[in-house]
């Protein structure tokens, strides 16, 4: 797969279209899933993919394939993705739920999200992802959606290896938690253990 | 019944993982309680990897778009080789449709959308450029010892004295122009531009003559093993300005000038050196004021490596940062500081990320507020 995609980067900084389209057919729908996932909603996704797609555009005259076209396009999406986040936050939207807070602030009296809310945040696994700090968020959906390893993640997000793991790790039990109350992290069941 | 490990989820997202070292898949498969967390996390691990379809119609509309856009890029470069005519015959390929190639992109002609990049850097202001600017002083400090020698020659009127200050100047300003320029460079262009009175002891002369010619930026490197040449061309800089200060000195001869005055001027400029090159350092730190998030990424993208480490070099002797505090840098074990500008009115900072390998990746912070903007590439 990276031997073909060298081809077709090296093809696509040459001028060649058909190469650029394949390059981007080939990885859209792994961008999108790391988008939708880190984005939180349809909306965001969209726009967050299609400024990745419009970066690696611009990127790729000086990508240099020192690491694979997925592990730089991913990057480059997590990247939009983090931006468009930035950017939402920026712009306050009366009557939604801010996802972006950490997770202290969902602890407890969430108001009830608004309808429209309802129907972005469609499942309780994304409603949980939602509820996790963009970092942790990154992380956690560039491992198990970009099937990245933590090396690469770490690459992508210029953090070291290290962190990485720690944060996923924090990140899953999170999830774990939201989606299944009755989930004890490993903590309080060494505090059970113990007393 | 031994107790948990402090970091046990560690140990179970990484066992998930198979980024667990052998002791510590040994810890995890020997405690139940562990494997029946990597169950728990297996089950989260699972759904969330399960993939999610694009609408198609927003994928297609989505690459079409891109394309658009690389087709506005290639279509930029086919202007700027048309305008450019034949002054630069090998700096970029035509973009040409080529069969397929087995070539890796080290091996690649340097490839088309290189004049587009170049067009629109050129559009950017003046980016601090180390080599330019010590191939300036060397030059300087060769017309200096011009200037005394010609003075202990003597006997030559004022008048020829000052005429020929300007073609000097001019000629080792314009040199070093020209020669990154193509090589183009000829005595007839350096004695017809009789400006740049106060090269050499104005950085600010230098500055705005490096703004005023923007093609002078070294901006053009081939997409593939781009990031090789900035050092030796900046060195290449330096040694033909070095050779243009030779012809210069061959014109003063022929002109027989140096006044006292020019003596002087050039005394002077030697004694506020130190403080001039702090004063040049902290203006080209300046990246300039932009409009658009893009032009500002483009330019910190097109900087070398050479550049970056000078950039975080004199940030970290002379100036403030006033954003290191971030979240995207707690992780930092270097300066991060690579610029200062003005983005939509706002001062920002562009501090480098490090990554974790061989690559860079670059932040955009608002100084008001410390609040990040943008992560690049």
């Amino acid at each position: 797969m990276d031997v073909e995609d060298r081809e077709l980067v090296a093809q696509a900084q040459r001028g060649e279209r058909t190469a650029l389209d394949e390059l981007l057919r080939r990885h859209y729908d792994r961008i999108y899933n790391i988008c939708r996932r880190i984005a939180g909603n349809d909306a965001d996704a969209a726009d967050a993919t299609q400024e990745a797609l419009m970066a690696i555009v611009r990127g790729l005259p000086k990508f240099d394939n020192r690491a694979a076209f997925s592990t730089w396009s991913y990057r480059v999406a997590t990247n939009a993705c983090l931006d468009e986040l930035r950017r939402r936050k920026r712009r306050p939207t009366p009557g939604l739920v801010d996802e972006h807070d950490g997770w202290a602030a969902h602890q407890g009296d969430d108001p009830e999200p608004a309808f429209d809310e309802q129907l972005v945040v469609r499942d309780e696994l994304q409603a949980a992802l939602n509820q996790l700090p963009e970092e942790f968020r990154a992380a956690v959906v560039l491992r198990d959606c970009g099937g990245l390893d933590y090396a690469e993640i770490a690459e992508v997000l210029g953090i070291p290896p290290g962190t990485v793991r720690s944060r996923i790790a924090r990140g899953r039990a999170k999830l774990a938690e939201i989606v299944d109350p009755g989930n004890q992290p490993p903590g309080a069941q060494r505090q059970n253990l113990q007393s | 019944m031994n107790p948990l490990p402090p970091n046990a989820d560690d140990l179970v997202s990484a066992y998930l993982d198979a980024e667990a070292t052998p002791d510590e898949i040994d810890v995890v498969e020997s405690t139940p309680e562990l494997m029946a967390r990597v169950d728990s996390f297996r089950l989260v691990a699972g759904d969330l990897s399960e993939p999610l379809t694009p609408p198609a119609q927003q994928k297609e509309a989505h690459i079409a778009a891109a394309l658009g856009a690389f087709d506005e890029l290639l279509a930029g470069a086919v202007t700027e080789e048309a305008d450019d005519g034949a002054s630069a015959p090998s700096s970029s390929a035509v973009p040409t449709k080529t069969g397929p190639s087995s070539d890796t992109a080290e091996s690649a002609e340097p490839v088309s959308l290189d004049a587009a990049r170049d067009r629109r850097a050129a559009r950017n202001p003046r980016r601090f450029n180390i080599g330019i600017i010590a191939a300036a002083a060397a030059a300087l400090l060769l017309f200096v010892g011009l200037g005394v020698l010609s003075i202990g020659r003597g006997g030559q009127s004022d008048d020829v004295a000052n005429s020929a200050d300007a073609p000097i100047e001019a000629s080792v300003a314009e040199s070093m122009d020209d020669r990154a320029m193509d090589d183009r460079a000829t005595d007839d262009d350096a004695t017809d531009d009789g400006g740049l009175s106060e090269f050499g002891s104005d950085s600010e002369a230098i500055r705005q003559e490096d703004a005023a010619s923007p093609a002078v930026q070294p901006t053009a490197e081939p997409f593939a093993a781009a990031e090789a040449a900035p050092a030796d061309d900046a060195m290449d800089d330096a040694d033909e300005a070095m050779d243009d200060a030779g012809e210069g000195e061959i014109t003063a001869g022929a002109d027989n000038g140096a006044s006292d005055e020019a003596a002087s001027d050039e005394a002077m400029d030697e004694d506020s050196d130190s403080l001039a090159d702090t004063d040049l350092a902290k203006s080209n730190f300046f990246l300039g004021e932009f409009e658009q998030e893009e032009d500002l990424q483009l330019l910190v993208e097109e900087l070398t490596a050479d550049e970056i480490e000078s950039r975080l070099a004199i940030a970290e002797e002379l100036l403030f940062v006033r954003c290191a505090d971030i979240a995207e840098l707690e992780q930092a074990t270097q300066p991060t500081l690579v610029g200062e500008g003005l983005l939509d009115g706002a001062d920002i900072e562009v501090h480098r990320v490090d990554g974790a390998r061989n690559s860079n990746s670059f932040i955009i912070v608002a100084v008001d507020g410390c609040d990040p903007i943008s992560s690049f590439p």
